[in-house]
């Protein structure tokens, strides 16, 4: 392992978001390659990843690495790419949001968290959004995945209701939509002609990784 | 480790004094039998009322009293490195496995057959890795072991598979000191032994109102060893004592407190434990019935009035009638455990890992129970209320909207404070019918099979194996030549 993966694996593994941030800075200002700092901090995060699954950590673990590395891409690697005319190489592009009706978000914003871990970009529309809101999304986005979150028995056929929607503005198949919240299933998904179902947020990286594949 | 309960009480102070006044009553005009002129002479001398020809002893309220006074309100058990100990005392509560039981669910084929020596191991192992069941015992009665053996087979393999506190067998004079014999080789010296006490021993009334001479034996090597020694009715309500339950407490009082009793006069000072098996009896087939919801509420009441005593305590909690770890397992043993632990019953015996009361023992049961037991011991903690728990700068910093998976006090707290189950079954559907929709007796079985894989317990240093080996050896060639 080189040193700025080991310093980086050391900082996330603090699960100190300020230790990241500082890490990172520094690393730049001694002129480390932006890119290697994000392979780096993408590693950590796999290795954050592998803990959770074993059981070794905790959610809290896995969203507060998240959220950390999320912060320090965003506020320190990403406007130095952009000042170059460079940008962070990402797997694909999601856009994601709780439907309307709907203002239970803590879901969606790990998996948005861990999706954006993982290398995609992620387009966060927040919470309550209206299906023409998502239909609109699509066409300006253009994105290769759509995720539609759902908290309550009530607000869960709105995930149906935006899939219609994307049918009728004929971009249904322009887009891979992946579905998720405490009462949707694998059955629900299937019967609503959804294109994946995860039931939490490790899973959601996995089938958002596997419809990255279907498609291309 | 430790925790304390005593949250639960069911008898107010006045009742507990007419419990023990009525105990006083019996034990002085009715009296207790002792099948032992050892133990007969030592009560006689003493000052009880003795008839030898019955057997008889009855034992006026001033001896009850100086026995009460001689008793240690607190004891502490140890494990073979003196590092791992029970501290028996106040409301604090600690879990136990058991011995004796004759059957076992076999781990291969789930079917029950008799236990065996390599059970023996399999559970101290087994014991020894689980972090809620506090103290050990061998679990089975092997059948491929003369039971005149058992007792020294039995201690080798605890002291080779763990390092948690022991039984020793208390049935006989000689096999009680052949278990001190062992132990004070693993502890150094007896003197040693007795200062820090390695096994402890159960002595079981004969109900109604008879100690039997074997136990009688036993009882008094250990009192004289100063190891923590239990005195543990198993009344049953309806057959072998009145079927009132505070008729029971009135008669497993006298059982108790004349084994008290003889044991301060024995050796003055004697740790003993106030103990109950006590349940009522199934009055459609007679049969004992120790996951009967009155099991616990006979452990809340013993362990008031062994509190109301100053005498540490030793109940049974966590038991079932059921055959297998069922529901009907999970919840006789969720109720009988949360009582007894509720009520601060220092010792819980008969618990982990038993089935069908005590006569079946089960490996998956015992990993399940150890969850069980860890679920509680969250329960006995209660709420914590201080500036830190309340977490009113946390609210005020999330605010509305936000989430507390990111805050600090969230990953410093969240242990402290959450029962981490390490079998129970959180997932949601499709993972668990992914994973291939296992009941909790399956993921029980993939653990214990985990767990002995792994598992190496602190090995006994060879030198003390040697010697214990040559005692066991020994005690051999003495029963062969009968």
């Amino acid at each position: 392992m080189s040193k700025i993966s080991e310093m980086i694996q050391e900082a996330i593994l603090s699960f100190e978001k300020e230790k990241l941030a500082e890490v990172v800075k520094e690393s730049l200002e001694k002129g480390y390659d932006p890119i290697e700092i994000i392979n780096a901090i993408t590693a950590a995060l796999g290795e954050v990843g592998k803990r959770f699954e074993k059981g070794e950590l905790f959610l809290v673990h896995l969203v507060t690495a998240g959220e950390a590395a999320k912060e320090a891409v965003s506020k320190f690697i990403e406007p130095l790419l952009k000042k170059e005319g460079a940008k962070r190489e990402v797997i694909g592009r999601v856009v994601i949001g709780t439907v309307a009706g709907d203002i239970h978000d803590i879901g969606k914003n790990i998996v948005a968290s861990m999706l954006f871990a993982a290398g995609f970009e992620v387009i966060d529309l927040g919470k309550d959004v209206s299906v023409e809101e998502f239909v609109n999304a699509v066409k300006k986005y253009n994105p290769d995945i759509l995720g539609l979150s759902a908290l309550l028995t009530t607000t869960l056929p709105v995930q149906k209701d935006v899939i219609e929607a994307l049918k009728k503005h004929n971009l249904r198949s322009k887009v891979k939509v992946i579905i998720g919240g405490a009462p949707a299933s694998a059955e629900w998904a299937k019967e609503i002609g959804a294109d994946g179902y995860a039931e939490d947020a490790t899973k959601a990286v996995e089938v958002a990784k596997k419809l990255l594949g279907d498609r291309n | 480790m430790s925790v304390k309960g005593g949250q639960l009480r069911f008898l107010t102070n006045d009742e507990i004094y007419d419990i023990h006044m009525a105990t006083m009553n019996i034990l002085e005009h009715v009296g207790v039998k002792f099948q032992s002129q050892e133990a007969l002479q030592i009560l006689a001398e003493a000052g009880a009322y003795v008839d030898f020809k019955k057997e008889i002893a009855r034992i006026p309220e001033h001896l009850v009293r100086e026995a009460i006074k001689k008793a240690p309100c607190s004891t502490t058990l140890f494990g073979r490195d003196f590092k791992y100990k029970l501290k028996l005392e106040d409301k604090r509560v600690y879990f136990a496995i058991l011995g004796w039981v004759p059957y076992v669910l076999d781990l291969e084929t789930g079917m029950r057959r008799r236990g065996t020596l390599m059970d023996i191991d399999l559970f101290f192992r087994l014991g020894d890795y689980l972090e809620n069941i506090h103290a050990l015992d061998w679990a089975v009665s092997p059948k491929d072991v003369p039971e005149s053996l058992v007792h020294a087979y039995g201690l080798l393999s605890g002291f080779k598979n763990t390092t948690k506190p022991l039984e020793g067998y208390i049935r006989g004079k000689k096999q009680a000191e052949d278990c001190i014999k062992m132990a004070s080789v693993v502890a150094g010296s007896k003197e040693e032994l007795m200062k820090k006490p390695l096994l402890y021993a159960i002595e079981n009334p004969i109900s109604p109102l008879q100690h039997s001479k074997d136990m009688i034996e036993g009882l008094i090597v250990y009192a004289r060893y100063k190891q923590p020694l239990v005195i543990a009715p198993e009344c049953q309500a309806g057959t072998t004592a009145p079927a009132t339950l505070a008729g029971l407490l009135v008669q497993q009082n006298a059982e108790i407190l004349s084994g008290i009793v003889l044991a301060e006069l024995v050796s003055p000072g004697a740790p003993v434990l106030y103990g109950t098996v006590s349940t009522i009896a199934d009055m459609r087939t007679g049969n004992i019935a120790l996951g009967a919801v009155e099991a616990g509420l006979i452990n809340v009441a013993t362990a008031q009035l062994a509190q109301y005593y100053g005498i540490p305590s030793r109940g049974t909690g966590g038991t079932t009638d059921s055959k297998v770890p069922d529901i009907q397992a999970g919840i006789e043993k969720a109720i009988t455990l949360l009582l007894a632990s509720l009520a601060g019953i220092n010792f819980i015996y008969s618990f982990a890992g038993t089935l069908e009361s005590t006569l079946t023992m089960s490996y998956e049961q015992l990993v399940i129970d150890n969850e069980l037991a860890g679920m509680v011991l969250r329960v006995l903690k209660g709420v914590k209320v201080d500036d830190e728990t309340l977490a009113v700068d946390i609210i005020e910093n999330v605010g509305p909207e936000g989430h507390y998976l990111t805050q600090k006090h969230t990953l410093e707290n969240f242990k402290k404070e959450h029962y981490i189950p390490v079998i129970v079954n959180r997932e949601k559907w499709e993972k668990w019918n992914m994973s291939g929709s296992k009941d909790l007796r399956d993921i029980a079985r993939k653990e214990v099979l985990k767990i002995l894989k792994e598992h190496k317990p602190t090995p006994l240093d060879p030198g003390i194996e040697r010697e214990l080996t040559k005692i066991v050896k020994e005690i051999e060639r003495r029963e062969s030549q009968g």
